[in-house]
C-alpha cells in the first residue's frame, strides 16, 4: 500500500479538528493561540501535500506566505495578551468580561 | 511499504502532540507537545519532499513561536483547568466532534485516493525561491508579507511596551 495524497488530506483533517477542539474548548488565551497554529498547521500540510501530488511548486510558495503570516500572528497575539494580563491579572477567559457583548 | 510505515510513525507522532496540546494540564507541558507536534510536521514536509519548507518549519515555528509561546507561558500566571465547567461548555466539544465527522466523512468520500503517485517535484531552497521572486509569480505578495511582518513587529512592540510613566 503506498501513501496518497489522502493519507495527507486525513492527517490534516484530523489535526485541524483537534485545534477546533482546543480552540473551542480551552479557557486559557496562551492554549487558544497554540490551537490556531495547530490549525494553522494542518492547512499547510494540505497544501505542500497537493503541491507535490500535482506537480505544482505554487503550494509551496504560499504555504511559505502561511507560515510567515501565522508567526505574525503569534506575535501580535502574545503582545495582546501580555496587555490583557497587564490589566486583569489573568489569562483565563471566562473570568476576562469587559468588553466581551 | 517503508514509505507508509515511515507515514504512520510521522502521523502518531503529530496526532500526539496535538492532543497534548489540547489534553495537557499544565500549560508548560502544552507548549512541550506543540513543538512535539510542530516537529512532526516539518517530518511530513520532507516525505513530501518540500526540503525548504520543512527547514523553514523547524526554524521558525520550534525556534522563534515556541520560544514565544514559551515566553508567554512563564511570563503569566495560568492556573489549573477549573474542576467543573460553567453551564454551556458542553457546546464547544460537541460541535467540534460533529465538525470532525463531517469533515472526515467529505474527505472519506472524495476522490482524493485516485490521484496517484506522488509527482517528483522536490521543493527545493531554488526551485521554491525562483517562484517567489520571479516577476511574473510571487514577488509582489512576498514585499506585502515583508510589509505585513514589520507592521505586525511595530504592533507588537507598542502593545507588549509598558505605559510610559507620566
Amino acid at each position: 500500500m503506498s501513501v496518497t495524497v489522502f493519507h495527507y488530506v486525513f492527517l490534516a483533517t484530523v489535526l485541524f479538528s483537534i485545534g477546533a477542539y482546543g480552540l473551542l474548548s480551552s479557557r486559557n488565551a496562551v492554549r487558544m493561540l497554540m490551537s490556531i497554529e495547530l490549525m494553522l498547521n494542518a492547512a499547510n500540510i494540505n497544501l505542500v501535500a497537493f503541491s507535490s501530488y500535482l506537480g505544482n511548486l505554487s503550494g509551496q510558495a504560499f504555504a511559505a506566505f502561511t507560515i510567515a503570516i501565522a508567526a505574525a500572528e503569534a506575535g501580535v497575539g502574545m503582545a495582546i495578551l501580555l496587555a490583557l494580563y497587564r490589566n486583569f491579572r489573568t489569562v483565563n477567559l471566562r473570568e476576562i468580561k469587559e468588553l466581551r457583548w | 511499504m517503508m514509505d507508509s510505515l515511515v507515514f504512520f510513525i510521522i502521523s502518531a507522532v503529530v496526532i500526539a502532540g496535538a492532543v497534548g496540546v489540547v489534553m495537557a494540564e499544565r500549560i508548560f507541558h502544552a507548549v512541550l507537545a506543540l513543538a512535539l507536534a510542530l516537529l512532526g510536521v516539518a517530518a511530513v514536509f520532507v516525505t513530501l519532499g518540500a526540503e525548504f519548507l520543512a527547514v523553514i518549519q523547524v526554524l521558525v515555528y520550534a525556534g522563534g513561536v515556541v520560544v514565544l509561546f514559551l515566553f508567554a507561558t512563564m511570563l503569566t500566571k495560568s492556573d489549573l483547568q477549573l474542576k467543573r465547567p460553567p453551564r454551556g461548555d458542553e457546546l464547544a466539544p460537541v460541535s467540534a466532534v460533529i465538525f470532525a465527522i463531517v469533515a472526515l466523512f467529505y474527505v472519506a468520500s472524495s476522490g482524493f485516493a485516485s490521484l496517484g503517485e506522488r509527482a517528483s517535484v522536490i521543493g527545493s531552497v531554488g526551485s521554491v525561491g525562483g517562484l517567489i521572486f520571479n516577476p511574473q509569480a510571487y514577488v509582489i505578495p512576498f514585499e506585502l508579507v515583508g510589509l505585513l511582518l514589520l507592521a505586525a513587529m511595530v504592533g507588537a512592540i507598542f502593545l507588549a511596551k509598558k505605559e510610559a510613566a507620566k
